[in-house]
């Protein structure tokens, strides 16, 4: 069991409890002495446990700490690592080459070490994420001023092996921050060797959206397997991947000059907003499906994007602006109406 | 925390370490592809020098981008690159905005014929000065201050020009077989139009290329040469890029290089020495 599973089941036994405490107020459900103290004293065994070994959070005051010291936890890691970038080039140019070559390798195996060091004597992993994220900077800094100092000649191979440390770290201590980190990586050597298959020189990977749809549909793949140690992984995955595809989409449908497509301009636009619509119809139904509720709300967000950008395009110019607004407002009242009835239907589907 | 991850991170940081710096044994080693002096004129200091946040020193590579010594590149040069000319002359003129920049080897000349001839324009230039003063053309003023620009790029000036580009290096090697006066370099390089050429005629437009960068411009220079640089006299005149005449600043060039290109085309320097104070400028 890791952390995220031990949180859920905890969450799960404080919601039993308030709904146990109403059922017995309603006079529903009224266990008697013998079953009740069975049920609490199971119940604290078990919380007991897992605040011991995984540090969980059993109550509202406690689980709102617990956000305080991430968000603390993740701006210090990007304090740290600020600090620990700039450090480095104040002072690496009075260092020799063997020096710096020593200094640059050794930092990132050393912040290693420092978060197996800390993820063994804290549970709750925050010093161990901070950590990590100041290992990956060592990480990165170390490849580019290697680069810098040997006067390599640039490749998005770095962003592979950046990508692929991140990674690294994400699954040995189930961090998101790193897992992100790692994703943005792959997503530029990804979206960087689609474009040298194009013939293009791979730093202008960004010219060409479509190199990003590509990218972001091999992404999204890890999140259709199931994680066995890192179930909140797959959300991830399939959330980023999406997320980097309906961009794209949406650059695309309002700028064709930057399609590999060789048609015009103007048959590009509208070929991409019409896959933009399809797409975003089809994850929403595949959210609804499989039961992932942030496909569902990234689905429905591009959705609603994609229709404004195009009333913009059609109405903005030559129609009064309180008519524009009108119409948005009333397009609005004509979504909520289409969403609740598949929300009554989804009800009767289930009664 | 699962450690088999941590201890596959520590072995991706040696295994990537490791096979960087054996890419750097491996281009060092043998005979460099080309190994040059060059002066401050075509490896001026970086803006970094003086910045205190960062005490790394890097060099900039100053390739001089005189628009007539751009001829060369074509385009039959550009089709030869990979570039889908014909296409591109019949369409839209803004298609050509639409391809996208390539990677080619581009081979530098040091001090050669097209310095020569950027050299005598500028001379012949300085010769019509006086007549287009006669005609009325210029002012005394403008006449004198367009010379002495003209007499400040002559000191100053890179006279590293681009001459050519191509795919295969050993090609290229074989037909600039001077390794002491031209460098092969890997460059990003660009299709453009030449809006001059179409302008008002029914003719179709002219393309050329355009080197937009070369790959490593900058050349890192190892802490045993900063003290030659940090008691250079006086204050640079050379940035790179072109360099504008100011009164203010003197023409000088303060020291020079030795730089070698290795197997894979990368630099390094070997020395670096500054000029006496008889040499300065004269280089």
């Amino acid at each position: 069991m890791q952390k995220d599973q031990a949180q859920k089941r905890a969450d799960r036994i404080g919601a039993f409890r308030e709904e146990l405490a109403d059922l017995e107020k309603e006079g529903i459900l009224v266990l008697d002495d013998w079953q009740k103290e069975h049920l609490v004293s199971y119940h604290r065994s078990l919380l007991d446990r897992y605040a011991f070994r995984y540090d969980v959070d059993i109550g509202g005051a406690e689980k709102q700490l617990s956000w305080s010291m991430r968000i603390a936890a993740f701006l210090g890691a990007l304090a740290l690592s600020a600090a620990v970038f700039f450090f480095f080039y104040r002072f690496w140019g009075g260092l020799g080459t063997g020096v710096q070559v020593a200094i640059l390798g050794s930092a990132p195996l050393c912040a290693v070490a420092g978060v197996d060091c800390a993820a063994r004597r804290e549970k709750t992993l925050y010093f161990a994420s901070l950590l990590s994220l100041i290992a990956f900077t060592c990480f990165v800094l170390d490849l580019s001023v290697l680069g810098t100092i040997f006067n390599i000649t640039p490749s998005q191979n770095a962003f592979l092996v950046w990508g692929a440390f991140a990674m690294l770290l994400a699954y040995a201590s189930g961090l998101r921050l790193m897992l992100i980190a790692g994703m943005t990586c792959l997503m530029g050597y990804l979206a960087a060797t689609v474009g040298t298959w194009w013939g293009c020189y791979w730093l202008s990977f960004g010219e060409r959206p479509e190199n990003f749809i590509f990218a972001g549909a091999l992404l999204a793949l890890p999140g259709t397997v199931p994680h066995r140690e890192h179930d909140n992984f797959p959300n991830l995955y399939r959330g980023y991947g999406l997320l980097a595809i309906f961009i794209a989409i949406l650059i695309l449908s309002n700028w064709g000059r930057g399609s590999y497509l060789p048609w015009s301009p103007g048959v590009i636009e509208a070929a991409y907003q019409i896959f933009g619509f399809l797409l975003a119809a089809a994850v929403i139904a595949l959210g609804i499906r499989r039961q992932w509720p942030g496909l569902t709300h990234l689905g429905s967000t591009f959705f609603v994007l994609y229709l404004y950008t195009k009333l913009f395009d059609w109405w903005w110019d030559w129609m009064p602006k309180y008519l524009f607004f009108l119409l948005i407002g009333l397009s609005a009242v004509l979504i909520l109406l289409v969403l609740r009835r598949l929300r009554t239907a989804a009800r009767g589907g289930m009664s | 925390m699962n450690r088999r991850y941590l201890y596959g991170a520590l072995a991706l940081v040696i295994l990537v370490n490791a096979v960087v710096l054996a890419g750097v044994v491996r281009n060092r080693i043998g005979a460099p592809d080309a190994l040059l002096t060059l002066t401050e004129r075509e490896l001026p200091l970086t803006s970094t020098f003086y910045r205190r946040e960062n005490s790394g020193v890097s060099l900039w590579l100053n390739v001089n981008s005189d628009i007539e010594e751009r001829t060369w590149f074509d385009e039959q040069k550009l089709a030869e690159l990979g570039f889908s000319v014909g296409r591109v002359k019949d369409s839209d003129s803004r298609d050509v905005y639409r391809v996208l920049p390539k990677e080619a080897l581009v081979v530098l000349e040091y001090n050669g014929k097209a310095w020569q001839r950027f050299r005598l324009r500028q001379l012949e230039e300085i010769a019509a000065l006086p007549l287009k003063q006669r005609q009325g053309q210029l002012t005394a003023e403008a006449a004198a201050r367009q010379k002495q620009e003209k007499l400040f790029q002559l000191t100053v000036a890179s006279r590293l020009f681009a001459v050519d580009a191509g795919l295969d290096a050993v090609d290229l090697r074989r037909r600039y077989a001077d390794k002491g006066r031209y460098i092969i370099l890997p460059s990003q390089v660009r299709m453009q139009v030449d809006w001059r050429a179409s302008e008002g005629s029914n003719s179709k437009k002219r393309l050329y290329g355009q080197i937009q960068g070369i790959m490593v411009e900058r050349i890192h220079v190892p802490l045993q040469f900063h003290a030659s640089l940090k008691s250079l006299p006086g204050k640079t005149c050379i940035h790179p890029g072109y360099t504008h005449y100011n009164p203010k600043t003197p023409a000088m060039v303060r020291y020079q290089v030795v730089v070698a290109f290795g197997q894979r085309l990368e630099p390094w320097i070997k020395a670096l020495e500054k000029f006496d104070g008889d040499q300065q400028g004269a280089k």
